[in-house]
């Protein structure tokens, strides 16, 4: 902010003419009604980041209690466990520590924030928004973005359906603007004796139909607010027609009579759901939030959406490569024998990857021979080296999550 | 709801500033005005112990501090610094007897309609109600939650639920008076367990009521799970979730080996 009482050009030597005395006088009343709404503006917004900062950091500290509560399990089990002689490692991608690229013109795309590896797209292209040379995003008018919710006391319809009712939805262009630092959160308080145990939200999004050059969608990126608090209970897509069709790569079980119903994906973190191209012009994500929090004698249900994002990725069929290795420095054993490498993949991508994916196992960094998995490792080697090729066959793009590496070792003297 | 305090320049109000100056008093007005609306401005920005305000300035800090270090509280916000979040797990459901298996207290009478189960009482002794054991662990927080509905002329007095000899007899009972309704309506309540010990659950049609009189109560569904009540507050970042992730660190390490 430039005060426009700068603007006036007798201002150091004092106003000359009533006209001018005027409008001084008026230049600095507006230039303290601006700051006074500057004022007003970072007093709200300070308050906003903190409640944002400080909620997140609320299902943070539930979230690390878990963990700490599974990790004493583990410990538990791992001490019934310790006659096996086989022994497993985990390489995850939240951190690439202990990774390289195996060739630097196949690389990999590492998506730390979400914890996955998959090719590079060679192209993306949002449906949502789009962002202009200053790194701005503009979102189009047509663009609608509606949320409805319920709660499990609401009364079912007559037909045993569950009843939503409208909300304000003010700022809900922030949960589909591409800024990851803007939010879109709704506090649903209830009195504590209304027995309220969950709250249920469907957002329905419907696309810029008339500036999209096409209809093509193939990942959703869905980043729930606040993080491992929300369960997504479904994601539904409309194309052309009327139809609504469930996003091919969300989790469903099938129950009795051969129908199967959308599995819940709790305490929701950053999530990418990869799917074969389909004509996207409407979207409905469904979702519940479980958790409340005790406040003043009332029942705070905090939801919202830090981002969502429509996107239609390009992939290229040429390999990508990447190296991983695996250490037992520091301890006296060796390796005997290495397993192929178990893939754990990511919820929302496909799960089916036949052909996708290709190890080979080496036992020096500069990777100069290959030796076959399952074999016995005479020579004593402390450090293995996996390079993994990841390639698209037909629709199918792998993303990974995991690689758990099973081996046996001995004693180095052995 | 979130209030906002909105601060305005006192000159908004005052006199017709379009109008220019017509007098010294106007024109003294004026400079008052602007330097009030100067001074406040700075203990805005910048805070006055006087009125106790911290102003943006600190209030920035000290949220700063508050989340990395801790050595201060959160200074700015609208929402709460400390609570308890809360989830019922529908994943583990507490294994309990039909109602109609419950043993009755006092000459309570069970009855089933569909899925519903009506508890009547013919007033003559208190407490009157059903009850089933149930093996309880330390730190165990078992949700119950009713919906129910009475047609009992004048309501139901004295309605409770909960366990009457919880915590080494201490007890923990939701006690209600229940009016007459055309639908039935929801209530919950939480038990806290604080040692391993075998427990009563008890649904009481009556239980110390104001009125002991003959009355009845549906019981139109019954859920009980195991919850979960994690107490959370701003927590710095270098002090316990660095601890805590450090040590869980420690741990898998020790586990890898």
């Amino acid at each position: 902010m430039r005060p426009i009482t700068l603007r006036n050009p007798n201002l150091y030597k004092g106003p000359s003419t009533s006209e001018e005395f005027n409008s001084l006088r008026n230049d600095i009343h507006t230039d303290l009604t601006t700051l006074f709404e500057v004022t007003n503006t970072h007093e709200v917004k300070i308050k906003e980041n903190m409640d944002v900062l400080m909620r997140e950091q609320f299902f943070m500290q539930n979230r690390i209690e878990k963990l700490q509560r599974r990790v004493l399990e583990l410990e538990a089990e791992s001490k019934a466990k310790e006659t096996g002689e086989e022994s497993r490692m985990l390489r995850s991608f939240y951190h690439v520590e202990g990774m390289k690229d195996a060739d630097p013109k196949k690389p990999v795309a590492i998506d730390t924030v979400r914890g996955l590896v998959s090719p590079v797209p060679t192209k993306h292209q949002s449906k949502l928004s789009y962002l202009n040379d200053k790194g701005e995003y503009i979102l189009p008018h047509s663009l609608e973005v509606k949320v409805v919710e319920s709660n499990d006391v609401q009364p079912l319809d007559a037909s045993k359906q569950r009843v939503y009712y409208n909300i304000d939805s003010q700022g809900i262009e922030k949960a589909v603007d591409g800024n990851r630092n803007t939010f879109w959160v709704r506090t649903s308080t209830f009195p504590a004796t209304s027995g309220i145990t969950e709250v249920y939200g469907i957002m329905h999004i419907k696309l810029p139909m008339d500036i999209l050059n096409n209809v093509y969608a193939n990942t959703i990126n869905i980043n729930p607010y606040p993080e491992y608090s929300m369960t997504i209970t479904d994601i539904q897509y409309k194309g052309q027609g009327e139809q609504w069709n469930r996003i091919d790569t969300y989790p469903v079980q099938k129950v009795s009579g051969g129908s199967v119903t959308p599995t819940p994906i709790e305490e929701c973190g950053k999530m990418v759901f990869s799917f074969p191209k389909r004509e996207i012009t409407e979207l409905k994500i469904m979702f519940t939030q479980p958790y409340w929090f005790e406040h003043e004698s009332n029942r705070v249900f905090v939801y919202g959406f830090q981002d969502i994002e429509v996107e239609y990725r390009e992939f290229t069929s040429e390999e990508a490569e990447f190296v991983s290795s695996y250490s037992i420095e520091g301890t006296s054993r060796r390796f005997s024998s290495i397993q192929e490498p178990i893939l754990g993949l990511p919820v929302g991508c496909p799960q089916n990857i036949d052909g996708c994916v290709e190890h080979h196992l080496y036992y020096d960094p500069d990777l100069t021979e290959a030796f076959p998995f399952g074999h016995d490792i005479s020579a004593p080697i402390q450090v293995v080296y996996i390079k993994t090729i990841l390639r698209k066959v037909g629709e199918t793009v792998p993303f990974l999550k995991q690689m758990e590496l099973r081996y046996t070792h001995k004693e180095v003297d052995e | 709801m979130k209030l906002e305090k909105q601060w305005k320049p006192s000159g908004a109000i005052a006199n017709a500033r379009y109008r220019g100056v017509t007098d010294l008093a106007q024109y003294s007005n004026f400079i008052l005005e602007t330097v009030h609306d100067m001074n406040l401005l700075s203990h805005l920005l910048t805070g006055n112990e006087k009125t106790n305000t911290l102003g943006h300035e600190k209030e920035i800090e000290d949220n700063y501090i508050s989340l990395f270090n801790g050595d201060v509280s959160p200074a700015s916000y609208n929402s709460f610094t400390a609570s308890n979040i809360c989830k019922v797990d529908r994943n583990r459901p507490v294994a309990l007897p039909a109602l109609d298996q419950w043993e009755k207290i006092n000459g309570c009478t069970v009855s089933k309609s569909g899925t519903a189960y009506t508890l009547t009482s013919n007033g003559q002794l208190d407490p009157c109600g059903i009850r089933t054991g149930l093996f309880v662990m330390p730190g165990d927080v078992i949700y119950i939650r009713l919906k129910i509905k009475t047609t009992t002329s004048g309501g139901v007095k004295g309605f409770a639920f909960g366990s009457q000899n919880l915590n080494n007899g201490a007890g923990s009972l939701k006690k209600m008076d229940v009016s007459v309704t055309n639908d039935g309506f929801f209530v919950d309540y939480r038990l806290y367990c604080m040692s391993q010990e075998t427990v009563f659950l008890n649904l009481y049609v009556h239980n110390q009521p104001s009125v002991l009189k003959a009355q009845s109560i549906e019981i139109q569904s019954m859920e009980c799970f195991y919850a979960n009540e994690v107490p959370v507050g701003v927590t710095p970042l270098n002090g316990e979730l660095k601890r805590d992730l450090n040590e869980m660190r420690e741990t898998i390490n020790f586990l890898k080996k």
